[in-house]
């Protein structure tokens, strides 16, 4: 019977999405075509027009790494040869991409793959034998990119800039990682040279990119800071804000021009927020003191005075784009969290009174600061035991040795700032200021024994157990992932996939815990940067405090001083939220929390619907609508002359409102909103209110993906 | 529509002086009577229960209940005052409650706590003891074997708070509350739509999630809604709401659409319902957060038959009761949580349902029985207690444990294993509800763990035996 079988191939070769890469390619424009391919043919549309006629459209030559101005540059596949009972293909390979042939199955009526050919890393005629299970058969092929080391550089991406599809970190000597440097590289006035010879020029972003980047990495965009994207490009602006002079809040406060009360300091955090210009700063801060969280609202030697309160915040600015270890250090030492986690004035065992170290920090350093509750892969997935069970990262035992480490701190400064003579001292609001001081007097001697085996030994000073506990913890493997997704989830994502949370944990590794690093990863990652990546499932609710400073950056009355007051407790009562202000070291939501309804169902977690209740929710609504009219609750707003210039014409204020307040992808349902606003009311300055008034209050400005 | 004016007429007829009277209106309704028999067994429809609620207080940091409910003969307040050492009170901080335990001892409740004490007395309130979070019954030697299986982030805040609001410590990733699963079960002897038959007034939370049930969680005081909703003109109106109604392809944008629709209509419902409901004569402390959340409670409850509801839950939380560093303000705030409730009491006994509306609390965790210098740290087993007149009150439930410091629950520092886990808790209140034994494994799974209802009944018997 096989010898009788006469082979007769149909072939149809096919350039297809067919396997895109997981975690994307550069694509800041969300259109499915790398950047770089785009850079090499800027004239021409990446859609499904043929600009060189060869059969196969732009976007196919696109996914097919072939050239879509020359005919004869085309995918194709050809029989190089029939045997009894074999087909040999053949066809010409693009470097870096992945090849698979696949043949119509008309039992099951899909196409079934046949045969994956290993990415190639020659351009080469390639033959590829396969069976020929019956007399006729219909093949064809399907081309698509492959992300090895899951750096969200595609293979080919990475043939062309001369760098390893294995290593995330192949560029640039692991500085930053391929992605982040890819980004980078893009924006080089002089362009870039690759591999195969050709070269491309500098692509900067677009007005929209630049916004929506800024939704990300600011306290919102404006006009300004648009411009200054668009013109230096992410990776400069991104350059620049790390070095630029820290606006500190004990130095906002005092130019807020509001007079001296327990609440200066939530004024000049909110100047910080609307005008410092380090706004990256200014967010990583934020976000960090959503981890190492302290209540300074007032009632409290902390609440009720300010200075105590800045030099607790401002070092998270200082450091806030170095090391980890500082910070944690700074926050542990710091008496504003000793008061809150009640480490300050913290006493060794007294076997006779029956009396034990307080377990109150010990416990948070490790669940909430560090470490977590269970070990975790790299991805952020927890470890799990052959018997498919999580594992505790240390147990009630762990925590009652810990508390031995943090016992014996208590006040450096007593009595307005005189230098403390002992742990017993008593000390005045202005001496919370300075960082505790670790008292051998009432220091838990002796041996602790911390999670994993660490070994904190007999015979040390209480300082050098301290210092000895916050490196053990920094070293410890979860720290990394750990912390890595809950500053995603302030930034970028709620839920950050698999490898984009590696690939963050990687940069936190690769950067021994600098957190300039970890910004980096976190911003420059085909995840972030890619509107439409994932679909509908990335993305975020934005916290509706950082839904109000974007609102007034863009449009607030911020050129007056004596502008920058703020009824702090009206936006905390309605929002649910303002910085400093949580209510428990828990922060205002779980990292985990799951809403009720599709969200559950889908497993997605969104931590700031646990604020959102059917109160904060109308009170956000007419809170926000309040601020449009009149900024009264956060004194100021003012829609300039240009504004209401561009009100004479319907479409280019809403073009305008579109760019500053949802980045260029406003929905058509909120647009038509927005618009029938502008066609009920005639007066420019109504039809400003009115219109913004649908737009902060929409979705599509709530949310960001 | 007739139906509810009737009802209001004839309360209002009737006027305070009637409860009896009213506590007995007892037919079904037609809607009832149809649901019967579509879904519920006889218990889920107990005609002598016409209207049921329970309100959760929940204490959020985990109350030093130690201090609460302590012994106060003399043997039992030697062991006591040796255990807590620093932090033990003295023992004219005590009210004695008259009120011995099998072993002999008696108890006292905290003196701030004039009010709960009242309803002890009467017959109105009464205490479970050493309640908590267990996977199956366990002991000291499995623990320290670490045989056991037990919840798990045994003493950290987040995990316990969840724990208490599932009853499954078993597993990390609840999606529902028993509360909200109860409710799953009785929704459907209330009115369809309108307001949840759940009611937050403290935010989100896991205990009344259901699988069909939502929550309704605003702050107290106030009515959600639009500014200038009802407008005459409905081009606002209509505009939010086809923004809100849009079809979108992400996913956070859907659900945050969603829930402001929810919230709109919920909002709406409530405003209507309340409207032409006599204000309270029953007066709340406006400086007691405890206070005003239990006065809207009351308002709502109130508010039962325009709502269209013949059972709803509440949750109310008052924070601060993770005292760590010291124990100062903790007989102050015992007092503040039983003004509240004192409070409420008499406005269930103005609304004529004080049979009808039980109370409890619940509580993250225990507290160390030693100290840490003057507070207390994370612990396991504590005491609760419910309130409401179909309480069989003036008891102590479950096992008040021993108080020295190693005894055979003392786990370490006199973190004690829990005796009666909150699944049996659970059940009582649950059965009270109206939900049927042969149902009550759907809200409470880990129960025959514990206990079998429907061999024995309500496993503590704390609405009698």
């Amino acid at each position: 019977m096989k010898e009788s079988k006469k082979v007769l191939a149909i072939v149809l070769a096919t350039a297809l999405v067919g396997f895109q890469p997981l975690s994307g390619a550069i694509d800041y424009d969300g259109d499915g075509v790398s950047e770089l391919w785009a850079q090499l043919y800027p004239q021409l549309a990446h859609d499904q027009r043929d600009s060189d006629a060869d059969g196969q459209s732009n976007f196919a030559e696109s996914v097919a790494g072939t050239d879509p101005t020359n005919p004869s540059s085309r995918l194709e596949l050809k029989v190089h040869s029939l045997s009894v009972n074999t087909i040999t293909f053949e066809w010409q390979t693009i470097i870096g991409k992945t090849y698979r042939i696949q043949r119509w199955s008309p039992q099951s009526g899909e196409w079934e793959a046949l045969v994956t050919s290993p990415t190639a890393t020659i351009s080469e005629i390639r033959q590829v034998v396969v069976p020929a299970v019956e007399p006729v058969g219909v093949y064809r092929m399907s081309v698509g990119d492959v992300d090895q080391d899951a750096d969200g550089l595609t293979a080919w991406e990475e043939a062309l800039f001369g760098w390893s599809d294995s290593d995330p970190f192949s560029a640039n000597g692991g500085e930053m990682s391929d992605f982040s440097f890819a980004s980078k590289s893009l924006e080089a006035p002089e362009g870039i040279l690759l591999t195969d010879g050709r070269s491309i020029p500098q692509r900067l972003p677009t007005a929209s990119e630049a916004a929506r980047f800024l939704v990300q990495a600011s306290f919102g965009p404006n006009e300004e800071e648009i411009e200054k994207v668009t013109n230096l490009g992410f990776s400069a602006w991104f350059e620049g804000q790390l070095s630029m002079p820290t606006t500190t809040t004990q130095a906002s406060m005092f130019s807020t021009g509001q007079p001296f009360s327990a609440g200066l300091w939530r004024h000049g955090w909110w100047r910080s927020a609307l005008i410092a210009p380090d706004q990256m700063r200014q967010r990583m801060a934020y976000a960090l003191s959503q981890i190492f969280v302290v209540n300074t609202e007032s009632g409290t030697v902390i609440g009720d005075n300010v200075t105590t309160q800045a030099r607790y915040y401002d070092p998270l600015l200082t450091e806030g784009f170095g090391s980890f270890r500082d910070l944690l250090e700074h926050v542990s030492y710091s008496p504003a969290m000793g008061f809150s986690l009640s480490h300050l004035n913290n006493r060794k065992s007294d076997p006779a009174l029956g009396q034990f170290p307080d377990e109150n920090f010990a416990r948070e350093i490790m669940q909430l600061f560090t470490i977590g509750l269970w070990k975790l892969n790299p991805d952020g997935s927890r470890q799990i035991t052959d018997g498919g069970l999580f594992i505790p990262t240390y147990d009630n035992s762990v925590i009652t040795e810990m508390a031995k480490v943090f016992t014996g701190m208590s006040h450096s400064r007593v009595n307005s700032g005189e230098i403390a003579t002992s742990f017993y001292q008593g000390a005045q609001g202005n001496d919370y200021q300075y960082p505790m001081k670790v008292w051998d007097e009432e220091h838990e001697p002796g041996i602790k024994v911390l999670f994993d085996g660490v070994i904190v030994p007999e015979g040390q000073s209480g300082e050098e157990d301290v210092q000895q506990t916050l490196d053990a913890l920094c070293a410890h493997p979860n720290v990394a992932p750990f912390v890595s997704r809950l500053l995603i989830q302030r930034f970028t994502s709620s839920n950050p996939s698999s490898e984009y949370l590696t690939r963050v944990s990687r940069a936190w590794e690769m950067g021994e815990g600098n957190l300039e690093h970890v910004m980096r990863a976190i911003l420059f990652d085909s995840e972030a940067r890619t509107m439409s990546h994932g679909g509908g499932i990335r993305g975020k609710v934005r916290e509706p405090l950082i839904r109000m400073t974007h609102f007034m950056r863009a449009f607030g009355e911020l050129d007056e001083p004596g502008k920058f007051g703020v009824f702090a407790n009206k936006l905390k009562s309605d929002m649910g939220q303002f910085p400093m202000s949580s209510p428990t070291v828990f922060n205002f939501y779980l990292p985990d929390y799951l809403p009720q309804g599709e969200l559950q169902s889908e497993g997605l977690f969104c931590p700031e619907l646990q604020i959102a209740t059917a109160s904060s929710l109308l009170a956000t609504h007419n809170l926000f609508a309040g601020t449009v009219n009149s900024g009264h609750w956060v004194r100021g707003v003012d829609y300039t002359q240009e504004l209401i210039l561009l009100a004479e014409d319907n479409d280019s204020l809403l073009d305008h409102f579109d760019r500053l307040m949802t980045y260029g992808a406003m929905s058509g349902e909120t647009r038509a909103a927005a618009r029938s606003m502008l066609e009920v009311f005639s007066n420019p300055d109504t039809k400003i209110r009115q219109a913004l008034q649908m737009i902060i209050n929409s979705p599509d400005f709530s949310i960001l993906r | 529509m007739r139906e509810k004016q009737e009802n209001l007429n004839r309360r209002t007829f009737l006027g305070e002086s009637s409860c009896a009277a009213v506590g007995s209106i007892g037919a079904l309704s037609t809607m009832l009577n149809l649901k019967l028999m579509s879904s519920l067994s006889a218990e889920e429809v107990n005609p002598g229960g016409d209207y049921k609620a329970l309100v959760c207080v929940y204490l959020a940091g985990g109350n030093d209940s130690f201090n609460m409910l302590a012994p106060v003969d003399e043997v039992g307040f030697d062991e006591y005052s040796v255990a807590r050492g620093s932090i033990g009170l003295a023992v004219d901080q005590f009210t004695p409650l008259n009120y011995a335990i099998p072993d002999g001892r008696s108890l006292g409740i905290q003196s701030e706590m004039a009010e709960l004490a009242a309803l002890f007395q009467s017959g109105k309130a009464a205490f479970v003891a050493n309640v908590g979070t267990l996977v199956e019954p366990t002991d000291l030697s499995a623990i320290l074997n670490q045989t056991a299986k037990l919840p798990l982030g045994l003493y950290s805040h987040s995990d316990q708070e969840i724990h208490w609001q599932s009853s499954l410590p078993d597993t990390r990733t609840s999606s529902s509350g028993w509360g909200g699963r109860m409710a799953d079960l009785l929704r459907d002897l209330n009115e369809d739509g309108g307001v949840s038959m759940n009611v937050s007034l403290a935010g989100t939370n896991l205990f009344q999630v259901g699988d069909s049930t939502s929550v309704f969680a605003k702050n107290p005081g106030d009515i959600p809604g639009i500014t200038n909703w009802n407008d005459p003109n409905p081009v606002k109106r209509n505009a939010i709401q086809s923004i809100l109604e849009a079809e979108y392809e992400n996913v956070f944008k859907r659900a945050l659409a969603t829930r402001t629709r929810d919230a709109i209509e919920a909002g709406e419902a409530y405003r209507t319902a309340l409207q032409g409901i006599p204000a309270l004569a029953s007066t709340f402390d406006s400086q007691n957060p405890l206070s005003l959340q239990l006065k809207d409670v009351a308002e709502t409850i109130a508010a039962r038959e325009n709502l269209g509801k013949k059972r709803q839950t509440f949750f109310v939380r008052v924070g601060g009761w993770d005292h760590h560093g010291s124990l100062n303000s903790h007989p102050a705030m015992l007092g503040s949580l039983s003004q509240a409730i004192g409070e409420f009491q008499v406005a269930m006994s103005e609304l004529c349902v004080e049979d009808q509306v039980t109370l409890f609390t619940a509580s993250d965790f225990g507290r160390t029985l030693s100290p840490n210098g003057g507070g207390s740290d994370h612990a396991w087993g504590g005491n609760q207690f419910i309130v409401g007149g179909a309480v069989e009150g003036g008891k102590v439930h479950g096992i008040y444990p021993e108080l020295a410091l190693g005894n055979n629950l003392d786990v370490g520092r006199g973190r004690m294993i829990p005796t009666t886990s909150v699944d049996e808790y659970f059940a009582d209140l649950a059965l009270w509800m109206g939900v049927s034994p042969q149902n009550i494994s759907s809200v409470l799974p880990n129960l025959s763990r514990f206990h079998s209802v429907v061999d024995s009944g309500a496993p503590i018997g704390l609405f009698g035996a």
